[in-house]
């Protein structure tokens, strides 16, 4: 509670929660960047592929926005303890997808193109879902203590916009060339678990008492 | 305005607003993939200068959000219109800028331009965000209607500028319609913050002066752009494409030495001659290697040239050539005498589809020759062609005995990643030529063969030509000599491993020579 007190309301610094946000704009832009090469390895690299990929990644994102915001109208709602558990699952994903998305290509690989966007759909739906609501719910329980939704989706649009900016140069300039793309989703991984563990340490340790 | 209209009015603007965003970036993604030649890391530098920019937009627009006092949402709207306005002139000016600066500087220094129109995007969201959404219990749910309606015009812009525009009109008629687009939304968030009367009618004058404006300079301004951009310090303002062919799939031009470039590279010439010390050489070259080649499939058509000449192998019955770009077959081969007749031929069937992908659709296919003129080697995706796994592939469609000869572009990389996956390799000039069994040379095979090739009727090398065809074949008797010219120059499997013993190969996973150049 003394974090709470100390930060509005926020139940942690805010800077911590900048932080992990930002964390996770990196983690997610990697993610994307992985996610879409190997999706368009199994199903081929051709502009009507590239769409699907692109328009499921959007749609799951969509989603996953509207499944946060759901969430964060409901009272009482441990809005900080469900990012950090977002974090994680996101994290867990992301260190099984490689694999998950070799196996289903194996079986679906030669299938028509539609239900290729279908199964693109399905393999980064949940990770997308997971990502896309972390903006409502952190931006309701920013709200809280902000007072200004304006103010709350600005910074928090910011810091987690300028992490996926970040994160696109770390991998053209560093991640990718030196890591390949198995290395660098482990490392998304990491950070994902780091920045949930991050923020379920916080909402223990004096932020439970905020919803 | 009632809370309920203006969050009506705040769904269709940020859907709309992420409409044009998105459709701006295609734009600069095109741009920028052409004037780097499609080198990977250029996609992530782009992508990073627009997502900087959208926030760096985001923090900014804090300065415009009022206070929640008298005339609620008229601020916002109004400075909404102020950087809706600004986003779309910048925006517009962000392609031709750029082409014109590249002239004179390397192409990185002009991303910061996209950090500033991307940031003049960016303050659209949580503007319409403060505008609508009251600070209560509700506002996450709120924002996540009004994220969905961002994300969902983001996609639009995707499938419909990505995919239809892009098909159908040039990149400075797309900039057009945006620009136009966007000036008529500033016109409507003048309305509804509040302008009216003699206000409005002059707004309403500046929105259809500043459209006619865009669309009377869109000539000047784009004219010679791709130009500009492909030949960048050494660009003659005199001189112009003698095919410029805009796609969703890429942009194809082709300049007066009949030479074809593919998203601003070089793609190969169409021709089909062959004279001593050509690299046309190479695609004749199977005939050295291979006694019988009935069956031969070709991955990337480009501009048909290499079909051409493997459709017109006296020996060959069949050639399939897989693309993945159809405006080569549709709208460049068309036009390309050295190839044209490549589509009436009944030896020759094209498939536009992925290569790797129609390669495990069609396991039952096998061929006594696989070609492959790739790309350059480290541009994005070229590791989908030259990586372990996909030459494994490769060589599950050959005959016993068949043969894969690909242009390497001179990777050596590639070379060593083909000793490790075929039982020979050898390099022809910058290509490497792999077979499932041991490659044996046959200078009078191939002396035959060349004699009797005939192009569209035409012989390759008139009977008084044989002299030509001497000096061509006796490329054969100098292999593993390391100090003759590359135009003639065949290097053993030994001598490949020897060069690149330190070197790793090339797989799926660790992107080959893609972010080399970084």
């Amino acid at each position: 509670m003394e974090i709470a007190l100390k930060d509005g309301g926020l139940g942690l610094p805010r800077r911590v929660l900048f932080c992990v946000f930002a964390v996770s704009g990196v983690c997610a832009l990697l993610y994307q960047l992985v996610w879409q090469r190997a999706l368009l390895l199994i199903y081929g690299s051709n502009i009507e592929s590239v769409t699907m990929v692109v328009s499921a990644f959007m749609l799951g994102l969509g989603l996953g926005s509207l499944i946060g915001g759901t969430i964060s109208k409901k009272s009482g709602m441990p809005l900080l303890f469900l990012f950090g558990c977002v974090e994680i699952l996101i994290g867990l994903y992301g260190a099984v997808s490689l694999a998950l998305f070799s196996k289903v290509g194996e079986m679906t690989g030669d299938l028509s193109p539609l239900i290729t966007g279908v199964l693109c759909f399905g393999l980064v739906l949940l990770p997308t879902l997971l990502m896309g609501s972390t903006l409502p719910l952190l931006v309701a329980h920013y709200v809280n203590s902000s007072k200004s939704v304006g103010y709350s989706v600005s910074m928090l649009y910011f810091v987690n916009t300028l992490g996926a900016g970040i994160g696109a140069f770390l991998a053209a300039f560093f991640v990718l060339g030196w890591l390949g793309l198995s290395q660098s989703i482990l490392l998304a991984v990491v950070l994902n678990i780091i920045a949930g563990i991050t923020i379920l340490y916080c909402w223990k340790k004096g932020g439970r008492d905020v919803k | 305005m009632s809370s309920s209209g203006r969050f009506v009015l705040a769904l269709f603007l940020v859907t709309l607003t992420g409409f044009i965003s998105l459709s701006y970036e295609i734009l600069w993604v095109r741009l920028y993939s052409f004037v780097s030649a499609s080198r990977a890391w250029a996609f992530g530098v782009l992508l990073g200068s627009y997502l900087i920019g959208l926030a760096l937009g985001s923090l900014w627009s804090l300065r415009f959000q009022g206070d929640g006092s008298e005339g609620r949402g008229q601020q916002e709207l109004r400075a909404l219109a102020g950087f809706v306005g600004m986003a779309n002139g910048f925006g517009f000016l962000v392609v031709p800028v750029v082409s014109w600066m590249v002239v004179w500087i390397h192409f990185g220094w002009t991303f910061p331009i996209v950090v500033v129109a991307a940031a003049l995007l960016g303050a659209a969201l949580p503007l319409i965000c403060h505008y609508a959404i009251p600070p209560d219990e509700k506002a996450g749910a709120r924002l996540s209607y009004l994220y969905l309606g961002n994300i969902l015009g983001a996609g639009a812009g995707s499938l419909l500028t990505g995919f239809v525009l892009m098909d159908r009109f040039t990149i400075a008629q797309i900039s057009v319609i945006l620009v136009v687009l966007g000036f008529l939304l500033v016109f409507g968030l003048d309305y509804f913050s509040g302008k009216r009367g003699r206000l409005l009618a002059v707004r309403a004058g500046g929105v259809v002066i500043a459209s006619a404006l865009a669309l009377v300079a869109s000539g000047p301004l784009f004219d010679g752009l791709y130009e500009r951009l492909q030949y960048k310090e050494d660009y003659d303002h005199q001189k112009r494409f003698t095919m410029v062919v805009e796609s969703r799939f890429g942009v194809i031009t082709v300049d007066d030495d009949e030479k074809i470039f593919g998203g601003g590279i070089f793609d190969g010439v169409l021709t089909t001659d062959l004279s001593p010390g050509s690299w046309t050489i190479r695609p004749y070259f199977i005939s050295a290697v291979h006694s019988d080649p009935k069956e031969v499939l070709v991955i990337g058509l480009s501009g048909g040239t290499w079909t051409q000449i493997l459709a017109s192998h006296p020996q060959v019955d069949s050639v399939t050539a897989v693309e993945i770009n159809a405006a080569y077959s549709e709208r460049i081969i068309p036009k390309v005498a050295s190839s044209k007749s490549i589509l009436k031929n009944p030896k020759v069937e094209i498939i536009i589809d992925d290569g790797r992908r129609w390669l495990r659709r069609n396991p039952e296919r096998k061929f006594d020759a696989v070609v492959i003129n790739c790309t350059y080697h480290w541009r994005e995706h070229a590791t989908n062609l030259l990586s372990k796994e996909f030459m494994e592939q490769i060589r599950d469609h050959l005959k016993p005995g068949g043969i894969y000869l690909f242009n390497a572009t001179g990777s050596e990389r590639a070379a060593k990643t083909a000793t490790e996956v075929f039982p020979d390799t050898v390099t022809v000039l910058n290509n490497v030529l792999s077979s499932n069994r041991l490659l044996t040379f046959d200078r009078e095979r191939w002396r035959r063969v060349l004699s009797d090739y005939r192009i569209d009727g035409q012989l390759v090398f008139e009977p008084d030509e044989s002299g030509q065809i001497d000096d061509i074949v006796s490329m054969i008797d100098t292999r593993g000599d390391r100090e003759i010219d590359i135009s003639r120059r065949i290097l053993s499997r030994d001598q490949i491993l020897e060069d690149t013993k330190d070197l790793e190969i090339i797989t799926d996973d660790n992107l080959g020579h893609e972010f080399e150049s970084r």
